[in-house]
């Protein structure tokens, strides 16, 4: 018996062998259906980093890659990291008895086992990173110093959008985390030579802007999630080449885009998704030197303009959106983003309606600045 | 005068200040806040074991303020910091816990503490609650492979 749950982060007496055992536990079943069914391997080039995807089983590899095809590179010997991608269901093989149970358990009664951000409340413990999302019923861990993940699932049906168009999320983040990079909310574009960071919650604009920036010049790094090396050179590293739109009004906005879509039949509060690579490769970057932060407001009006901003408002739009979604960030990812805003100027981008004054502003900048 | 001490639980408050202003985030609330400088003097003080009395003395040695005033304000502040649950009453400091240290030069005007609360991250940190289990639990098999 597990018995009740512990408040968030409490650490129980015993929890390094129960951690211990649960990544045990994974690694054996994993294993287990590996001898079983087939395995199928890619791998890709994030972060300055040799990330092997493992899919054993049913869980779809074109479906789960398709956002990271941009750094794909052939299979070599030596990966950084290996991340294997399993589901129960087409496992062949039962899980050992007590994970068996666990996981049942889990799947019934999550609240139980998770706090309210989605960390395995038995089994997080560093160098193992645990954490479920009951939405898209992903079960992530993470052996820092194994240099190993898991992804679970019970099934590998009805994947949800967004775990396709921004896949492994928790265990890449923890995985970088441990690295020295950041994730960091934000969109991304640039030049080989330099680029910027669009800041700003769900709905400021950063696909908008970013979309509004191909064929410019400025090649796209990403619309959501980003990759970041910090001072004393920030560099920023593309991870996914995933453009996801605000529904019916971007799609006006950019009508070239409507037959690029890739989940046409959607849920209603799905959002259009297009992957760039598999229609401007060319405009997709895998990175560039990191030279400033935007922090965007739409205003309505026509012209897009510049506004010196407090390092504070860059730090308050990248920060909390950044960790909202990762459920082991912590007080290092906030240091870390306080740290990357001293390191590069901050501006407020105001967002105009007339789309082509937003390349040419930040061209400007990105001239000025290395002028 | 009794001491009061609180104490900010590290594992579900982080915070950081930067431009003299504290950004804290309070993650199991999924909540963040914005503090001014003066509130952000007292959060550090907090964050450092200081009891009440001591914040109120460190504060008085660095700001110009009416008889009182101070002292009225910095103890409302501690009431919101604890109605946030960005703090909580401790019996004693831990040991160890930082002395404060007496700001010198001359005395800036005292500004009263003002939190700025932002509530529009909470439904993204905290997980969404619509789970869909079938009865099938998990996890399922190849029924021609059990």
């Amino acid at each position: 018996m597990l018995g009740p749950s512990p408040a968030a982060g409490v650490r129980e007496a015993g929890q390094e062998s129960l951690r211990d055992w649960f990544f045990e536990s994974m690694s054996q079943y994993c294993e287990s259906a590996a001898r079983r069914v087939d395995v199928e391997e890619r791998q890709f080039r994030i972060g300055g980093q040799a990330i092997r995807l493992r899919f054993v089983g049913a869980l779809p590899p074109a479906t789960l890659t398709r956002a990271f095809a941009h750094l794909a590179v052939p299979l070599d010997a030596g990966p950084d990291l290996t991340v294997s991608l399993f589901d129960g269901a087409s496992a062949a093989v039962a899980p050992p008895f007590l994970l068996k149970a666990y996981l049942s358990a889990l799947a019934y009664n999550w609240r139980e086992f998770v706090d309210p951000r989605g960390t395995l409340i038995h089994f997080h413990d560093l160098p193992v990173m645990a954490a479920y999302h009951p939405g898209s019923d992903v079960l992530s861990l993470l052996h820092t110093e194994r240099r190993v993940g898991f992804y679970f699932r019970r099934n590998a049906e009805q994947i949800p959008y967004y775990e396709v168009a921004s896949p492994l999320r928790t265990l890449l983040h923890g995985w970088f985390r441990s690295q020295g990079l950041q994730f960091v909310h934000g969109a991304a574009v640039g030049t080989p030579a330099a680029g910027v960071l669009l800041a700003g919650r769900g709905g400021a604009g950063k696909s908008t802007s970013t979309l509004a920036c191909l064929g410019s010049g400025l090649r796209y790094a990403g619309d959501d999630y980003c990759l970041v090396k910090g001072a004393p050179e920030p560099h920023l590293h593309s991870l996914y080449n995933t453009c996801k739109l605000i529904g019916d009004a971007d799609l006006r906005r950019f009508p070239g885009l409507a037959a690029r879509v890739w989940n046409t039949e959607r849920d209603a509060e799905d959002k259009p998704t297009v992957f760039l690579q598999e229609h401007w490769p060319e405009q997709v970057s895998e990175g560039f030197p990191l030279r400033a932060i935007l922090v965007l407001r739409v205003t309505g009006q026509r012209d897009t303009r510049l506004l010196p901003a407090r390092g504070m408002d860059a730090l308050t739009a990248v920060a909390p959106s950044t960790m909202a979604q990762l459920p082991a960030s912590g007080a290092a990812d906030l240091r870390f983003m306080k740290e990357l805003v001293q390191s590069i100027p901050a501006w407020v981008l105001e967002v105009g309606t007339d789309l082509g004054q937003i390349p040419t502003t930040i061209q400007a900048l990105l001239a000025r600045m290395s002028g | 005068m009794e001491h009061q001490y609180f104490q900010i639980d590290p594992r579900s408050v982080i915070f950081e200040r930067f431009e003299g202003e504290v950004i804290a985030i309070n993650l199991d609330r999924g909540t963040y806040y914005s503090l001014n400088p003066t509130a952000a003097d007292i959060f550090e003080l907090v964050a450092s074991q200081a009891a009440s009395e001591h914040i109120i003395a460190a504060l008085e040695h660095k700001y110009l303020a009416e008889a009182g005033k101070i002292r009225d304000e910095v103890m409302r502040f501690l009431q919101t910091l604890e109605a946030e649950s960005l703090i909580e009453s401790a019996s004693s400091p831990e040991p160890g816990a930082a002395p404060v240290a007496a700001e010198s030069g001359a005395k800036a005007v005292f500004d009263a503490p003002t939190l700025s609360v932002h509530r529009d991250m909470q439904e993204l940190f905290l997980l969404d609650p619509v789970h869909d289990v079938t009865d099938a639990g998990w996890p399922e098999q190849r029924p021609a492979e059990r």
